[in-house]
């Protein structure tokens, strides 16, 4: 399908509560750092593709515009996208179909977010995400939305909060190996089941935290990808899928807009046993709970089974089909649209051998990087493989 | 294809309001300036690749990407040319002001930007071309803030 | 530019503000139109029941209601009154608000699947009147409405479901 894509450089700043720098510096400095990972200078650039969350979280208009010189994208073509936690993966799947289309050469992912701007806390910004008319003069918060989720993916396949819990534990633990993490931990179950009850059955160690960082990373086609580096990662297959914005007319306890667009991703990819075709995955995980709803919906296991696979190990940085080895939201934060990318680019080192204290133990070959977002709709999927 | 609508309906809007209240950072390379505004001071930086000096500072040049390091940070006068100007009539929520507020574009001596401030002259007295200076606050009351300089008076 | 790089503000430096910042407070004040399902759903709240529509090509009773059906991409134009009582389909315990200040009496949110829709079809709203203990997937429960002189055209006119 067109041109082979590949990504040839990454670069990430810390992931903090609260960033000294303004939205425009840490896109600045992720882009910096993608582009000399891989010795690419801005002229080598020919469009920027930039994922932000909406401008209310920032105060700021137009915030792809405002972003736009930090994203290194002055006198650029330039496209900001935004489909909520989604973001992250989709921007590469924006990048991959620059590329693929022959319309661009080179192009320069960047994904930032400043979220401690908004006050008294950034969770107010989500207020949105509910129907001004038949949803918000309840009073609603943000958690109830994850919190009616999780209590029925739980009650429709019988599912324990302690097996959940575990996804806190093992994600919180891989990310004290990473160097940009935030919430790094060495927690129990015992830790997660009796910390803070927000929005039963959600629980304060079951969320990951709000965040201010930014991602990058260097998408350039076949022909340039040697240029960059010797070690190019394919983007194998891309897929997204949105569900309906009704979201109390269809059933919670599974992701089906996950496995659509994961079934996208998998056909341009050629994948038709994704259980034993993929290696490792990074699913996304802003609660623990995600962790194995997404992990179904990417049709990784059996609806249902994703407790057992974490219960028995396999999912460990040692086991047979690790997941989230970098630390996930959990572990190293949630800037809303760099979180995804966050994912991408940890599948990217991974696949190369360069993810450090985090490398897991088989040999990897084939990834896959997912993403969600908004009203529990967005599903975003993209394969990598070296 | 034809819409049946009851025109007639009795519910038409429902009335709300979105709480947004932001604080900013002014940023590493933003502190920098507005403390320099604390101290009296107009501080700009300079990327010499691109020969070009950034007023107010950046912590990055966005035509070449380069981090601009701080050994280009120079203090400029606080002198310049009125390039352009506007007098403000209405506020942001379509009042009439009493006094119109009177905002100008000023080429400060030695920087390639335009700065934006208010101008403090009569409405009379404006003109393009003319010099101006900036007019500090007093020193206890300056906090590391764009209004550290009240704004910007002709040099007679 | 080196990798894994910020300079983070800890809570109290935010407290302090020990750093030069701006602040700013939006006005954003709205006037949402209803549209023609919503408006109609509305009035029927207001008049004391819950208004759903029926898809003429695949026949799914839908609420809240909507005047295309988003499978088939046909016009809607039949409502159809539906039952105040339902089934709950999920629900949740917050005690914490918005911005995450503690609730003093904790809020039990919940989908409710609406006897007469299709099912699976169900509203956000409120469940009161029970231990929140005793709360289960699939528990009966049934709309309290205020009373007719008190009701506005606004999904608060039910004031809660409770237990029946």
């Amino acid at each position: 399908m067109g041109r082979r894509v590949a990504i040839v450089g990454a670069g990430m700043t810390k992931f903090v509560r609260r960033a000294k720098e303004t939205g425009k510096e840490l896109a600045f400095y992720a882009a910096k750092a993608a582009l000399d990972s891989c010795g690419a200078k801005l002229k080598d650039i020919d469009a920027v593709v930039l994922g932000s969350a909406p401008d209310t979280f920032d105060g700021v208009h137009m915030k792809g515009e405002y972003l736009s010189c930090g994203a290194g994208a002055f006198g650029k073509p330039y496209l900001r996208c935004f489909v909520g936690g989604g973001t992250g993966v989709f921007a590469v799947a924006v990048g991959w179909y620059y590329i693929a289309s022959g319309i661009f050469d080179t192009c320069l992912v960047v994904c930032e977010e400043k979220m401690s701007s908004y006050q008294p806390h950034p969770q107010g910004a989500f207020l949105t995400i509910f129907d001004h008319t038949t949803e918000r003069p309840l009073g609603p918060n943000l958690l109830w939305i994850f919190a009616l989720e999780m209590q029925r993916y739980m009650q429709t396949y019988g599912i324990k909060k302690e097996e959940i819990a575990l996804v806190a534990v093992k994600n919180k633990k891989n990310a004290l190996d990473h160097p940009a993490a935030q919430l790094a931990a060495e927690i129990t179950v015992e830790d997660v089941l009796n910390s803070e009850v927000l929005c039963y059955p959600v629980q304060r160690l079951d969320v990951s935290p709000v965040s201010d960082g930014a991602c990058a990373i260097v998408m350039t086609n076949e022909y340039l990808a040697r240029r960059f580096t010797d070690k190019p990662v394919w983007v194998s297959g891309v897929g997204w899928c949105l569900d309906t914005a009704y979201w109390t007319n269809r059933d919670l306890a599974y992701p089906r807009y996950v496995e659509e667009a994961a079934r996208m991703a998998y056909k341009m990819a050629g994948i038709r046993d994704p259980r034993r075709e993929i290696d490792v995955a990074e699913p996304y995980d802003p609660f623990d709970y995600k962790e194995l709803h997404h992990l179904e919906g990417l049709m990784l296991c059996g609806r249902g089974e994703a407790p057992q696979l974490l219960v028995d190990g396999k999912t460990q940085r040692d086991g047979e089909l690790p997941v989230c080895p970098s630390g996930g939201l959990l572990g190293v934060g949630n800037p809303i649209a760099a979180a995804g990318l966050m994912k991408v680019i940890e599948i990217f080192w991974q696949l190369r051998g360069e993810a450090g204290k985090r490398q897991i133990a088989k040999k990897a070959k084939r990834g896959v990087a997912q993403a969600w977002g908004d009203l529990m709709q967005v599903g975003t999927v993209v394969v990598l493989e070296i | 294809m034809e819409f049946k609508v009851n025109k007639k309906r009795e519910i038409k809007h429902h009335f709300g309001q979105l709480p947004v209240e932001s604080l900013y950072t002014a940023g590493i390379a933003g502190e920098k300036f507005l403390l320099g505004l604390k101290e009296g001071k107009l501080l700009a930086n300079y990327c010499s690749d691109c020969d070009f000096v950034f007023l107010p500072p950046k912590l990055y040049c966005e035509f070449c990407f380069k981090e601009i390091p701080d050994e280009d940070w120079q203090e400029v006068e606080n002198k310049g040319i009125l390039v352009s100007y506007t007098f403000v009539h209405v506020d942001s929520n379509g009042n009439k002001l009493e006094n119109p507020i009177i905002v100008g574009a000023i080429k400060i001596a030695n920087t390639d930007t335009t700065f934006i401030h208010k101008l403090l002259d009569k409405v009379e007295d404006i003109e393009i071309g003319m010099l101006v200076e900036a007019v500090f606050a007093p020193k206890e009351r300056r906090r590391g803030s764009i209004n550290d300089i009240v704004g910007f008076r002709k040099v007679e | 530019m080196k990798n894994f790089f910020a300079t983070p503000l800890s809570e109290e430096d935010f407290k302090k503000r020990n750093f030069c910042f701006e602040t700013w407070i939006g006005n954003c004040f709205y006037a949402w139109d209803c549209g023609v399902a919503i408006g109609k759903y509305l009035e029927g709240l207001k008049n004391g029941k819950i208004i759903g529509v029926k898809c003429p090509k695949c026949e799914r009773i839908m609420v809240p209601p909507r005047i295309f059906c988003e499978w088939c991409f046909v016009l809607i134009e039949d409502f159809v009154e539906l039952k105040d009582t339902g089934r709950i389909n999920t629900f949740s315990i917050s005690y914490i608000s918005w911005d995450v200040k503690k609730l003093e009496k904790p809020q039990i949110p919940a989908v409710i699947e609406i006897d007469g829709a299709s099912p699976g079809y169900g509203i956000l709203h409120l469940i009161s009147e029970v231990d929140p203990k005793e709360v289960k997937i699939g528990m009966r429960v049934k709309a309290v409405w205020k009373e007719e002189k008190e009701r506005e055209g606004k999904i608060t006119d039910i004031k809660y479901f409770k237990p029946y």
